[in-house]
């Protein structure tokens, strides 16, 4: 019991909640540095989204540094316990401590807003050109990799997935076998490089790429992009058949596309096996939106005499079954659609320079978020606490250097 | 049981053992002294050479026998004249401020003609010189040269043979003789830079690269209105070859526009490139490549409307050369607003002709006749604009009407209503720009801190005296105007621009200057203990001159249109304002510990200097002791640094919240861990840090003000820092340089830090001491009788 509540008054301690925001400041500091040279999400995803401890190894301001650091996501776990129970468990429940309640009741909603934020939020992105609609959004960075029959027509059935969980951790020496009840055979997944391009032999360069030829393919590694989106996977696929015996197929698999717009195409393997036909292709991961966009007009305009945008703005119809007459919208830079639970935001456009006359493409972050008001409504609970808490201080202490003047 | 005897050896061996260490404490504090003021000299050295380097080029003679003066008027309306430029209209005054201080590091030109007159010359008046007397402004020494070496490294001559000397500015006659190597290095550059995107380029190829840009803009700006001069003024031999400028003698270059066929530039290049054989096509091909030479030439400066409301590009006179090519049913038009330039041009000749003709003893009012008529065609060039502003706005109106009543879509009607509303007389607020530059609103408050600052300074001769008030309210006085000038200016450029106070890092300077001032004023009012008097006067002193740095090292009008991405008044007001009085409480937080550990480290220094020479208190008497109204100065330091921590965390928590809703909103990401953001969150969490450390009662005074520095230190990070990194959405306003200021700074804040390590261990002495005097009391009530006192006891 005594150990309990040493523990309790330790995390329920000033000392406690001081070390962890020194430690948080630490790691943002550092994990801020790392961003130069690992990219955003690079620094991101070591530093930020980490669970154990990650190693800062970067040359910042030229002078190479290398030592570990607490993972962000446990610091911020620690930062909850300690505000929860020093800054609502273990306070005097008075009249006095009511705003300093107030103050870390938001703070704990925004931290828990944060956390439902990061596991349940899908982002992703819609790219059309005028004239086209859709209902699916893309990841931007998780691929997956579809197998499925194909019919008479070459038209693709039902397709089982190898989803990018599975995929990822394959890395560039690595393999994996897969297996499906909708499969007579499995699939054998090989060098799973996170940056790579199918060359053809007859390509000078293609002399650079280390793997088999694979009709008159090889596949070229290329260095993993600081920005996690200008990566395109490729690996090597092979088709087992259930006996284990020899591979009855062997294929190039590869994103392809050199940027994220309506243009990019899935590079499709077809293959036979036991007399029927089957395709395999490595996709971008995309998921259903509840409604449809259509693309009517992409209005862009610069600031005359300059390549600034003044204005990127796209007319869509929106429409939540594909036979209704829909609902137009026009979607601006700060001014998104918010619509059954998903916000469509004016993303980007492309392609960057467009030639005279050459049609351009509006792009769409589509992200669904069940925390979307959260925040607004942590920091209103945050400001009030905030205010009352030091304006009532401040009312103090003055009162108090007036009476002591008087009575000087 | 101790005896008397042994007790007053034990206190005499204690005394003789702090004395030891006291000597030695007492050197170490000068040396640490020595460090300090040594800093205080390197930086106050570094500020002198900033503030002073614009005018520290040693021979800035020009071969100009005499330099006359532009007359008043004409500079006055040639300020007003509109101009289209960086995505806005703005005042040509504005236009050429920038153009001088991108060239010439500075918003004046100065120079020294051979009749021994020392000329400072505005940037209008420059931009007059180089536009209507090209010969003459070829001569003025105003290109900006940071080393010698990158002008010795293209074979021009360096000033007085010395290769090594850092600064120097030199005129277009002197590089123009190795034009084409300046621009073959420049071009060497430029491959290199577009081979490897990353590449960096080391500090000599900087200079030269800025050099041939500027050099090249020179030209630009000198042909500019070279079609109307028939040949005079043109730029060196390598941009127009002697040949053509033979031709160009006397040649009406506007009237080719009747003779020519209608083409398009490809069409005129193909024919510039064309064999030519005889001598009438020789004729004809050379007339076409003057043509193209000044229609290129005359683009930078577009002051001509379009003649179509809906359109928003403005003309330079360069492209109604090219628009009247292309297209015949313009040239009617074009030779027209081509005829109002060529009259301007003509009569600026005329009029410096016949100035120079008049007798030394002519009076003032026929100096003004010959002027008159000069300046009123720049008057009527702006009223015209004006005119045709307030003319293309009504039309555009009436076009948006048309189209509101044809739309049958709500939304585009809606949109079109918007965009009614949003609709602005172009160069509506021109002259009000004009205002706020000849004003100088920001260094009229520079100049009034640092004045503020002096009469502190004088203030301090004779403390506790009357003198000493009534200079000390004055200096109150001083700095509450300079506050009135930056509080003016920032409030001008929000007016002018239709915007909140902040869109960009040099606005970000001035308003933090602004509220460090207004809270350490603020301060001052509450404790009247002449602190926040002290603190606000060098704030606004290095906030205004650091402004003023900025917009000679960027060289970039600060009033540009924002990126669609920012175009929001509702976010720029509320989470832009309030993060920056977030970082503008972090920084007068960490002036506040700075000055509370200078303050308690400082004050012995004079005690200390005279025990040197003998005359000081005896070695026994510590250094560090402090009188009570010493005591009670530096709590109250502490109390403020404490209150301003508060208020700064709650606007940094305030402000970052505000950007997480906005990028929200605007992006459908609340936080995406960008280094901005990280930057606003370190200073939450530093400001949480302090207060939860100060509220456990593990700092006290000395730690709070420790502490207050590093905050300090992280608001500089996230202010200037990350934008260094090139990473994320906020990367914008990089600026070369900065990173070493910032390291500097951070060293010199360590420095100051470290005058808290032995404060605190003094701290912690006394408390020993505190203990021992307790013990000791406790003992002499067994032994009785006399002990004398143990050392630093007073």
């Amino acid at each position: 019991m005594a150990i309990l509540k040493g523990i309790y008054k330790f995390f329920s301690s000033f000392l406690f909640a001081a070390i962890i925001l020194i430690l948080l400041t630490i790691v943002t500091l550092f994990g801020t540095l790392a961003q130069k040279e690992m990219g955003l999400h690079g620094g991101v995803k070591e530093f930020f989204h980490s669970y154990g401890y990650s190693v800062f190894d970067a040359s910042p301001f030229g002078i190479p540094i290398k030592f570990p650091l607490p993972g962000g996501m446990t610091l911020m776990f620690l930062l909850f316990i300690s505000m929860t129970l020093g800054g609502v468990v273990h306070v005097k429940k008075r009249v006095r401590g009511i705003p300093n309640l107030i103050i870390h009741c938001g703070m704990l909603f925004l931290l828990v807003s944060g956390y439902i934020t990061h596991n349940m939020k899908r982002d992703g992105y819609v790219a059309l050109y005028p004239g086209t609609s859709t209902n699916r959004a893309q990841s931007y960075k998780d691929w997956q990799i579809e197998v499925f029959e194909l019919g008479e027509n070459d038209e693709a059935k039902q397709a089982t997935v190898i989803p990018w969980e599975n995929l990822r951790p394959i890395g560039d020496e690595g393999s994996q076998v897969f297996t499906s009840k909708a499969w007579p055979f499995s699939v054998q997944v090989e060098n799973f490089y996170r940056n790579a391009r199918p060359i053809p032999t007859s390509a000078p360069i293609s002399a650079e790429a280390t793997g088999p030829e694979i009709n008159g393919f090889k596949l070229l590694r290329r260095e993993t992009d600081k920005e996690v989106a200008a990566n395109f996977p490729g690996c090597f696929a092979k088709i087992i058949p259930a006996d284990g015996s020899d591979a009855a197929a062997e294929l190039i698999l590869s994103g392809t596309s050199d940027r994220i717009s309506p243009d990019d195409a899935a590079m499709l393997a077809g293959f036979e096996f036991e007399g029927k036909k089957w395709g395999i292709q490595l996709v971008k991961r995309s998921w259903e939106i509840a409604f449809n966009i259509e693309l009517e007009k992409f209005i862009f305009e610069k600031h005359p005499g300059t390549t600034k945008a003044k204005n990127f703005e796209s007319r869509i119809i929106w429409r939540e079954d594909l036979e209704d007459e829909g609902k137009k919208v026009a979607v601006r830079m700060n001014d998104p659609m918010r619509q059954s639970g998903f916000v469509v935001f004016q993303e980007s456009y492309g392609p960057p320079n467009p030639g005279p006359g050459e049609q351009m493409y509006s792009q769409f972050a589509v992200s669904d978020d069940p925390a979307d008001y959260f925040p607004l409504i942590a920091l209103i609970i945050i400001t009030i606490g905030l205010v009352a808490h030091f304006v009532w201080r401040l009312a103090e202490y003055i009162s108090k250097s007036s009476a002591k003047r008087r009575a000087a | 049981m101790s005896t008397k005897k042994q007790i007053r050896e034990e206190a005499s061996q204690i005394e003789a053992e702090e004395a030891k260490g006291e000597q030695g404490v007492r050197i170490f504090y000068l040396l640490v002294c020595l460090l300090l003021f040594a800093c205080l000299i390197i930086a106050s050295r570094s500020a002198w050479f900033l503030a002073t380097h614009a005018s520290n080029a040693k021979d800035i003679s020009t071969p100009l026998e005499s330099y006359e003066p532009w007359p008043e008027s004409i500079v006055e309306n040639f300020s007003n004249i509109r101009v289209q430029n960086g995505g806005r209209i703005k005042p040509a005054h504005t236009f050429a401020r920038f153009a001088l201080i991108q060239v010439n590091n500075s918003s004046k030109a100065r120079f020294e003609t051979q009749d021994g007159e020392k000329h400072k010359i505005s940037a209008e008046e420059w931009m007059l010189d180089v536009l209507f007397r090209p010969d003459l402004a070829k001569d003025l020494p105003f290109f900006n040269v940071d080393d010698t070496e990158a002008i010795v490294a293209i074979g021009v001559p360096p000033k007085y043979g010395d290769s090594h000397r850092k600064r120097d500015r030199y005129s277009y006659n002197q590089i123009a003789a190795k034009r084409a190597e300046l621009a073959g290095e420049s071009g060497r550059i430029t491959q290199k830079r577009r081979e490897d995107p990353d590449y960096q380029m080391s500090r000599l190829e900087g200079i030269t690269d800025r050099l041939a840009t500027n050099v090249s803009f020179f030209e630009y700006m000198n042909g500019q209105f070279g079609f109307a001069r028939k040949g005079e003024g043109l730029a060196s031999d390598q941009v127009l070859p002697q040949d053509l400028k033979l031709a160009a003698q006397g040649m009406d270059i506007v009237g080719l526009l009747d003779v020519m066929p209608e083409m398009t530039v490809q069409q005129l290049m193909q024919e510039m490139g064309r064999e030519a054989a005889t001598e009438n096509e020789k004729a004809i091909q050379k007339a076409f490549q003057l043509f193209f030479f000044f229609a290129r030439s005359g683009q930078n400066l577009t002051l001509i409307p379009p003649p179509d409301a809906a359109e928003d590009q403005w003309y330079g006179v360069g492209d109604l050369l090219m628009e009247g090519l292309e297209d015949k049913s313009k040239r009617a038009w074009v030779k027209e607003e081509l005829k109002v330039v060529t009259d301007i041009v003509d009569s600026q000749k005329a009029m410096w002709t016949a100035l120079a003709e008049l007798p030394e003893d002519a009076s003032n009012d026929d100096r003004e006749a010959i002027v008159k008529p000069v300046a009123a065609k720049f008057e009527t060039l702006v009223d015209t604009q004006k005119k045709e502003a307030e003319e293309r706005l009504l039309a555009k109106r009436d076009a948006i009407d048309v189209e509101i009543a044809a739309a049958d879509d709500s939304l585009e009607k809606q949109r079109l209503q918007e965009s009614r509303a949003e609709l602005k007389m172009e160069g509506a607020k021109v002259e009000q720009e004009v205002g706020l530059y000849t004003s100088s609103y920001f260094m009229n408050s520079l100049s009034y801190f640092i004045l503020g600052f002096i009469l502190l300074a004088v203030s301090w001769l004779v403390p506790g005296s009357k003198f000493a008030k009534i200079f000390g309210w004055l200096a109150i006085g001083v700095i509450v105007l300079a506050l009135g000038y930056n509080l003016l200016g920032i409030t001008m450029r929000s007016i002018i621009r239709s915007r909140p106070p902040i869109t960009n890092l040099y606005d970000t300077i001035i308003f933090i200057t602004g509220v460090v001032v207004l809270l350490a004023l603020m301060l001052e009012y509450f404790t009247r203990r002449g602190i926040g008097t002290i603190i606000a006067s060098l704030s606004g002193v290095l906030g205004m001159f650091l402004s003023l740095r900025y917009e000679v090292k960027e060289a970039v009008d600060t009033m540009d249109p924002l990126q669609a991405v920012l175009d929001t008044n509702l976010w720029l007001a509320t989470h832009v304002t309030t993060i920056n009085i977030g970082y503008a409480a972090g920084m007068l937080a960490s002036f506040l510990g700075i000055a509370y550990l200078l303050y308690r480290f400082l004050r012995p220094l004079p005690v200390v200097l005279k025990g040197l020479t003998g005359n000081g208190a005896s070695a026994n008497t510590r250094i560090f002791d402090e009188p009570k109204n010493v005591r009670d100065n530096h709590k109250l330091i502490g109390k403020m640094t404490y209150g301003i921590v508060c208020f700064c965390l709650i606007f940094s928590i305030i402000g970052t919240v505000l950007g997480g809703i906005w990028a929200n909103y605007s992006w459908g990401r609340f936080w995406g861990w960008d280094p901005k953001e990280n930057g606003a969150l370190m200073i939450c969490l530093w400001t949480l840090v302090i207060l939860h450390m100060r509220m456990g009662g593990y700092i006290k005074d000395i730690g709070m003000a420790v502490f207050s520095i590093i905050l300090g230190m992280i608001v500089t990070f996230s202010w200037w820092g990350v934008n260094n990194l090139g990473v994320g959405l906020h990367s914008y306003g990089f600026t070369d340089g900065v990173m070493k200021a910032l390291f500097i700074t951070w060293a010199e804040s360590i420095l100051i830090m470290a005058c808290g390590f032995p404060l605190w261990l003094h701290g912690r002495s006394k408390d020993k001491l505190k203990k021992e005097k307790r013990e000791r009391k406790r003992r002499d009530n067994e032994v009785g009788g006399d002990i004398p006192p143990l050392p630093g006891e007073v």
